[in-house]
């Protein structure tokens, strides 16, 4: 009897690419639940366009680059950085801005890198921080959690997304408001302490309201997403443990004027950043102390970009920062060969 | 028996498979008979191809040599399983070790045997090298796969502490030498006791792997274990190993088992440790017992691609079609046909080719058991790879040398420590064939070595010829000179330039030809 006779191994363990993404974007299910409890229908109609979005400019970016279009569509790493954007970004915002931020991260960032696998840097992160250059005062515009009004509706989110109306000009003013981050920098800039700016209407128990919740949402997701083996635990303890460890000596040397490593552990897109975007295998770092050192840098950064830098959040520029450094640090951190010395 | 293993944690690498204690093949085996004809492939160790010792038309009897080791090679001698008639010396092709000169035999009466070998009664009580001469004579290899000559590999000199025999099976799916632990636990320890011999090491371990159920004995330990109380030798004991592929890999075995490593272009004896296979050690205690050399051996024929899974002894040259026969025939879902285990096996084109002394196992796959075929997507950096590498290689790194053709790089990340054991390839998401990637670009690097090498030595003998051509015309003028020392100037000056010119002109197209 004849057989076909490909090489082997003859079994493979069945893990696949959208396999990995699929589970990615269950474990940013929490999130996106909590976030769309708090800002509203804006959220997914962020997420639905910028899916929309992400798909097509993939598609033309595979076409022209004459690849296979269902392969790579069907991959799901399009979608996932489609949800990173809209779970970045504000959510009431006009599509342009999502426009540009996904042709930013699929064309520029992904595919002019060469596709899946050979970006350098985060495509969201990327698409991200093009518009937070682009279009501040569109993206300093966050729904006010702290007035107790509840979300905005679906017509002042859909009105925002299609014409761009300021939501300060479409609703009473008290709607929107600076982000806890944005509040601490101003409000610490203003000579205020810590415990001042906690009395203010946008802040709860442990960092601004709503705010919490949607880290310790996403905390959730990251969980799970270690326990399922997608991520491992480095890029994760690393990160924490440099944001939260200089926070933690700032904060013991004058707890006044410095934010409580809490706060910033559950404040802005840390556990977004801290589970899914700094854990991007392909921008990452490739070994496990590679990775350490990469998460650690990320947390440092991060800190010092939102203590001192010009914007309130500077997890994205941190992320971007480590990723350029990461082909230096693949090269001093490959792990001792079996049979070799160290 | 006591537990020896140091570390009782699991390694960092690997690949869990459940223990397969009796895929199906049950706990008898099978003989297979002999088939019509055998072929006797003359490249079935590591080295080079045997020579053929006899002529087409030639009688040939039960365990008489039929090809020896080349002269001056690494290789094994190779005997007639059966009595016959050599039919044919002609290639045919092996999938493992490409095409090959083999011997076919019509097999007429099997019970004809060669006197050639008789029983050693004694084998313990021959020195070590006499041993050894013999264990060559036998044409045993290494029967877990790796068919190195065995009488080669017990010659480490000194300084071995520890023998390991290897009852480990690496591969889901393979199960012979469970099988032969269970039925012929005493012939192995006999082995293990002439290899002892040999190597004059202090302690044997047998590594057996761990049941699916962690707190009873399998039935290959309780064989072993019983025979171990039986012969009543302290330097034996027993060592469970985890059921993680790929633990029965030499290198693999002994980091787990006493804690050492190999260091790379080493030998387990740099570690002070030998490691056989339990085949090779019963294999060996059966040639001095009986007088009967390398000629059968226990397959495990096995996958959702044959009706009745099995282990069956089949005589070295039998065709592959008819170890299957034994185990009930093709199933409807056989798909593809592998010589060895699902991770590291060889697919075969065709069942018409020979067991070979390798062949611990015909895994015919079922559809089911096959990987799906998707296509393959790009490396997304996962690390999933670098996890399970036994060798603790960064294969997404490797990969990324590779695609940039950057071969001092991939040399640097260690491409020559790949043991190809496909852990790799099975936790890829992205499908990518790593160890095939890596076999093509180990052998690229090994033929850019040798073609360096090859440069350097002509680039040698080119000077060492100049130096030489050189030092003969210096040599030529002053013997010239001196016996025209009488002679006027003019006289002298012609026939020395005239020779010069000679071995310059002969000098300046032998140059052409060592350039050519």
């Amino acid at each position: 009897m004849e057989f076909p006779a490909p090489s082997g191994p003859h079994w493979h363990g069945g893990s696949t690419v959208s396999g990995m993404m699929r589970k990615v974007m269950i474990g940013l299910a929490p999130i996106a639940a909590v976030s769309i409890w708090f800002f509203g229908p804006g959220v997914l109609i962020n997420f639905g366009f910028a899916v929309l979005m992400c798909l097509l400019l993939e598609f033309i970016a595979l076409r022209m680059r004459d690849r296979p279009t269902r392969v790579f569509l069907s991959d799901g790493s399009a979608v996932v950085t489609a949800a990173l954007i809209s779970l970045a970004l504000p959510p009431l915002i006009p599509w342009w801005v999502i426009a540009t931020a996904c042709i930013f991260a699929i064309v520029i960032a992904k595919h002019l890198y060469g596709g899946l696998g050979f970006n350098l840097f985060n495509p969201a992160m990327v698409g991200y921080v093009t518009v937070l250059i682009a279009f501040p005062q569109h993206m300093a515009v966050w729904p006010d959690i702290g007035n107790n009004l509840g979300s905005p509706g679906l017509y002042a989110a859909l009105d925002c997304f299609l014409f761009g109306t300021s939501p300060s000009q479409l609703i009473p003013d008290i709607y929107t408001a600076a982000t806890p981050l944005d509040q601490i920098k101003i409000q610490l800039g203003q000579m205020r302490t810590m415990d001042e700016i906690f009395l203010l209407p946008g802040f709860g128990d442990i960092a601004g309201k709503g705010w919490g919740w949607i880290n310790l949402a996403a905390l959730v997701g990251g969980i799970w997403l270690l326990t399922t083996g997608v991520i491992r635990w480095h890029i994760p303890v690393a990160m924490l443990a440099g944001l939260m460890g200089l926070a933690y000596g700032f904060y013991i040397l004058d707890s006044a004027t410095n934010p409580s490593p809490l706060v910033e552990a559950l404040s802005g897109g840390t556990m977004l950043g801290v589970f899914f975007i700094a854990t991007d295998p392909v921008s990452a770092a490739a070994s496990d102390r590679g990775k350490l050192i990469y998460g650690f840098g990320i947390g440092v950064l991060c800190y010092v970009l939102r203590r001192w830098g010009s914007n309130p959040d500077g997890l994205a520029f941190a992320v971007l920062l480590m990723n350029m450094a990461v082909p230096l640090i693949d090269r001093f951190t490959v792990p001792r060969i079996y049979g070799h010395r160290s | 028996m006591n537990h020896p293993r140091k570390s009782s944690e699991l390694p960092e690498w690997g690949i869990p498979f459940p223990r397969p204690v009796a895929t199906g093949t049950g706990l008898r085996i099978i003989e297979a008979g002999l088939p019509a004809t055998l072929v006797l492939p003359l490249n079935q160790h590591i080295g080079a191809a045997a020579k053929p010792l006899v002529t087409v038309g030639e009688k040939v009897l039960r365990g008489q040599p039929v090809a020896a080791t080349a002269t001056g090679h690494l290789g094994s001698r190779i005997h007639a399983p059966a009595a016959g008639i050599v039919t044919a010396i002609e290639p045919v092709e092996t999938s493992a070790r490409g095409i090959a000169l083999a011997i076919k035999i019509a097999v007429d009466d099997k019970n004809n045997h060669w006197n050639g070998y008789t029983p050693v009664p004694q084998p313990l009580e021959m020195t070590p090298r006499s041993i050894r001469d013999a264990v060559l004579e036998a044409g045993i290899v290494g029967l877990g796969g790796a068919m190195f000559p065995t009488g080669v590999k017990l010659n480490p000199g000194s300084g071995i502490s520890t023998l390991i025999l290897n009852g480990a099976e690496c591969e889901p799916q393979i199960n012979c030498d469970d099988a032969l632990m269970r039925h012929q636990p005493m012939e192995i320890l006999m082995g293990a006791q002439i290899i002892l011999r040999i190597l004059e090491a202090d302690e044997c371990l047998i590594a057996i792997k761990q049941g699916s159920d962690a707190g009873s004995k399998t039935p290959a330990h309780a064989a072993l274990a019983a025979a171990l109380e039986e012969l009543n030798d302290d330097r034996f004991r027993i060592a469970i190993v985890p059921a993680i592929y790929p633990v029965g890999g030499e290198a693999q075995l002994i980091e787990l088992l006493v804690e050492k490593e190999i260091p790379t272009r080493g030998l387990p004896w740099d570690a002070g440790v030998a490691c056989q296979n339990v085949g090779t050690a019963a294999a060996i205690n059966r040639f001095f017992a009986t007088g009967e050399p390398l000629i059968r051996r226990i397959v495990t024929v096995t996958g959702k691609g044959v009706k009745n899974p099995a282990n069956v002894i089949a005589h070295i040259g039998t065709p592959l079609s008819h170890v299957i026969d034994c185990a009930g025939g093709y199933s409807e879902s056989a798909s593809r046909l592998v010589l060895g285990g699902p991770m590291m096996g060889i697919a075969a084109t065709s069942d018409a080719q020979p067991v070979t002394k390798a062949t611990n196992c015909v895994y015919v796959a079922g559809a089911s058991e096959l990987s799906i075929e998707t296509p393959e997507m790009p490396c997304i950096r996962c690390g999933d790879c670098a996890q399970v590498c036994p060798a603790n290689l960064s294969p997404q790194l490797l990969l990324q040398a590779q695609r940039a053709n950057n071969f001092e790089n991939l040399q640097q990340l260690g491409l020559m420590d790949c043991i190809e054991c496909g852990c790799c390839d099975y936790v890829c998401p992205s499908q990518i064939p790593l160890t095939r990637n890596f076999h093509t670009s180990k052998r690229d690097v090994w033929e850019t070595r040798t073609a360096r090498l090859r440069a350097r030595q002509a680039e040698q003998r080119y000077s060492s010829r100049n130096q030489r051509l050189r030092a003969q015309t210096e040599q030529v003028d002053t013997n010239l000179e001196n016996q025209l020392s009488g002679f006027s100037h003019q006289a002298k000056i012609a026939p020395l330039d005239e020779l010069k010119r000679r071995i310059a002109k002969n000098q300046s197209t032998s140059d052409k030809e060592t350039k050519d």
